[in-house]
């Protein structure tokens, strides 16, 4: 298990779990914005070294999805998107947004970050796609969430 | 990640093994493994998703999966699975993968391993350079158009050739002639588009490879001169698929199947399992789609052959006759299609999903050319070895028409990153004969022989249980990579 920088929160955070032949992210937080905050965080530790990632440029992102299942993927498969096509890696984000209503839930950020220069930014991970294996995201007791997401590499 | 222990396997043959029914299973489980095997694959979690995918509605035969089963989301990874589209039986994207029509293609040429031994390095730095890989890379061809892309997704390899790449000569030698019918692009999303136009004639990163390799051993000399394969020949291998154009697919679906599952009100034991009848809206699209994604990989190797021969016949200075490059064939190995079978002595069409499996047609099979047998590439990792093999008469019955289709993680990407931290994998490599260049230095340390199942026991095991028989063996000289 590889842990990446510790989170400013001990109550929220990520690691990344090794699978023989794809990575797994553990991802931990009070709220379910935070939790898409620090899915980010941890897409961002595979696909390069974030200490190299500075906020220069800003973007509005915005998902949505039949529940909070779908609306993770679809935010993990929108960053790898924006990376694939433009280059982008999020450095920062923040003013997330949560909508939910019945089948119709929305996340919107706004995110800052640089384009890939593979001068500066190592690669990392070939991530192909966050998958829905076994995915559930679901409070505990004390309103936590605690959610494993396996991503395709 | 699950406890496997609990399942019961029973022996059939000391290659084959089932799991019976149990709970929502709606047929048994088989694998072909050897004893070894058996015991990695209980540990791993490959079997538990055998049984997961034995849930799936209207399955037929067994939930099935090849030697080189490991892990993966939903479906294994070597999972095999037949469904029949008369008895509300469904069609998985899972099933196929995020990468579909991942595939294979081995070339021939007329050198001699011997007289090139000293210009290796000039023919793997052309590839390197004319072939563009890694995270982000962009094609060595021009952007597509709107209307050239339709055609990629609509004529496959044939749109390739008509742009100059390869000839016509190929289509019969690549599987389902490098088209699969029924593609329509209405069914594939403007960001699957934008996507795609921008990375044809690219190899990717990951385990996608293109590769020099000399003929090292002929095991059945009949089919090997059939083939055109000889001893001490220099071959080429190309491994890729459909790039971020089939990933988009495979994800623009998945939230379709999403759908479909409460709509027809369909149990799964894994939402990554999600799918649709075949017969159902959902399910007609996802196979246009899907077959559009298919066609795309296929003209995205047929164009990565032209470019590498034309860097070979650079690197080289001599004629393209001389050079003498001749496609073998070409195979998928994440695909669903669909298929005439015999089930109970009655020809039924069913929808087979090979996710990390290849199809491997048995001799005088009137759907395909070859009179021995329909060729099967097995590709190893970048330090060991490849087989090309034989489609065996007892594959029909046995595995759908399927065989392996590679080797197989043991150890995790970034395991091998750990174990080779500080290295200098590249002299590594070349102390081992295989010269080596990549894009990223970790992709190099994650590709190691060491992370991967020995391919050599899994076509043991495929060749034991009829599936397929070994041809040739094939021995890496130089590697490109991500």
């Amino acid at each position: 298990m590889t842990t990446s920088k510790p989170s400013p929160e001990p109550n929220a955070g990520f690691v990344t779990i090794d699978h023989t032949a794809d990575v797994a992210l553990r991802v931990w937080a009070p709220s379910v914005e935070r939790l898409f905050v620090e899915a980010a965080r941890g897409l961002l530790s595979l696909l390069t070294d974030p200490e190299t990632v500075t906020a220069r440029e800003g973007r509005r992102l915005e998902v949505s999805g039949l529940d909070l299942e779908e609306l993770l993927v679809a935010w993990l498969n929108e960053i790898l998107y924006r990376f694939e096509s433009e280059g982008l890696l999020l450095a920062e984000v923040t003013s997330a947004e949560l909508s939910a209503g019945e089948d119709d839930h929305r996340f919107g950020a706004r995110c800052r970050g640089e384009r890939y220069d593979p001068q500066r930014h190592p690669p990392g991970v070939g991530v192909k796609a966050a998958t829905y294996h076994n995915l559930r995201i679901a409070p505990d007791r004390l309103g936590h969430y605690d959610v494993t997401l396996v991503l395709d590499t | 990640m699950s406890n496997a222990a609990d399942i019961d396997v029973q022996r059939i043959t000391d290659t084959l093994w089932e799991i019976p029914r149990t709970g929502g299973m709606r047929v048994p489980g088989r694998v072909f493994l050897d004893e070894p095997m058996l015991a990695r694959a209980r540990r791993e979690g490959g079997l538990r998703q055998v049984v997961h995918v034995a849930h799936l509605p209207g399955i037929v035969g067994y939930s099935l999966a090849m030697p080189d089963i490991h892990w993966g989301y939903g479906f294994p990874i070597g999972g095999v699975a037949a469904t029949d589209p008369t008895q509300g039986g469904v069609i998985s994207p899972g099933g196929v993968g995020y990468d579909i029509n991942c595939g294979v293609r081995l070339m021939t040429t007329a050198l001699e391993a011997k007289e090139v031994r000293s210009r290796l390095e000039a023919m793997v730095t052309a590839l390197f350079r004319d072939i563009p890989t890694g995270v982000g890379s962009h094609g060595a061809i021009e952007r597509l158009s709107d209307r050239a892309l339709e055609k990629v997704m609509t004529r496959g390899a044939r749109w390739a050739v008509e742009e100059g790449y390869g000839d016509a000569a190929d289509l019969p030698r690549t599987e389902e002639e490098g088209c699969l019918a029924g593609a329509d692009p209405a069914a594939v999303s403007p960001r699957a588009r934008s996507r795609g136009r921008e990375q044809l004639g690219t190899l990717g990163s990951g385990n996608h490879f293109a590769e020099i390799d000399q003929v090292d051993e002929i095991y059945h000399p009949e089919a090997a001169a059939e083939f055109g394969l000889r001893e001490g020949q220099i071959t080429l291998q190309i491994h890729t698929g459909s790039r971020g154009f089939g990933h988009q697919v495979c994800d623009d679906y998945l939230k379709v199947m999403g759908r479909a599952v409460r709509k027809y009100d369909l149990e799964l034991p894994d939402r990554q399992l999600a799918c649709t009848p075949l017969d159902s809206p959902e399910g007609r699209d996802y196979l246009a789609a899907m077959a559009c994604a298919a066609n795309y990989a296929w003209a995205n190797r047929q164009t990565l052959m032209a470019l590498a021969e034309r860097a070979l016949l650079e690197s080289l200075r001599i004629a393209p006759r001389d050079l003498g490059m001749r496609l073998l064939y070409d195979v998928c190995h994440n695909i669903a299609k669909l298929e005439q079978h015999e089930v109970g002595g009655a020809p039924r069409r069913l929808c087979v999903h090979r996710k990390g499996a290849t199809r491997a047609y048995p001799p005088k099979d009137a759907r395909n050319p070859w009179r021995l047998g329909q060729p099967v590439l097995v590709p190893g990792d970048m330090g060991t070895v490849s087989f090309v093999c034989l489609g065996q008469e007892g594959s029909l019955e046995k595995s759908f028409g399927s065989t392996c289709h590679g080797a197989g993680r043991v150890m995790s990407r970034r395991e091998a990153s750990r174990r080779f931290r500080g290295q200098d994998l590249v002299a590594e490599m070349r102390g081992r004969g295989v010269l080596v260049m990549a894009k990223a230095r970790g992709t190099i340390a994650e590709e190691m022989s060491e992370a991967y199942k020995d391919v050599s026991e899994v076509v043991e095991v495929t060749h034991r249980a009829g599936l397929s028989l070994k041809v040739a063996r094939l021995r890496p000289l130089a590697v490109i990579k991500g």
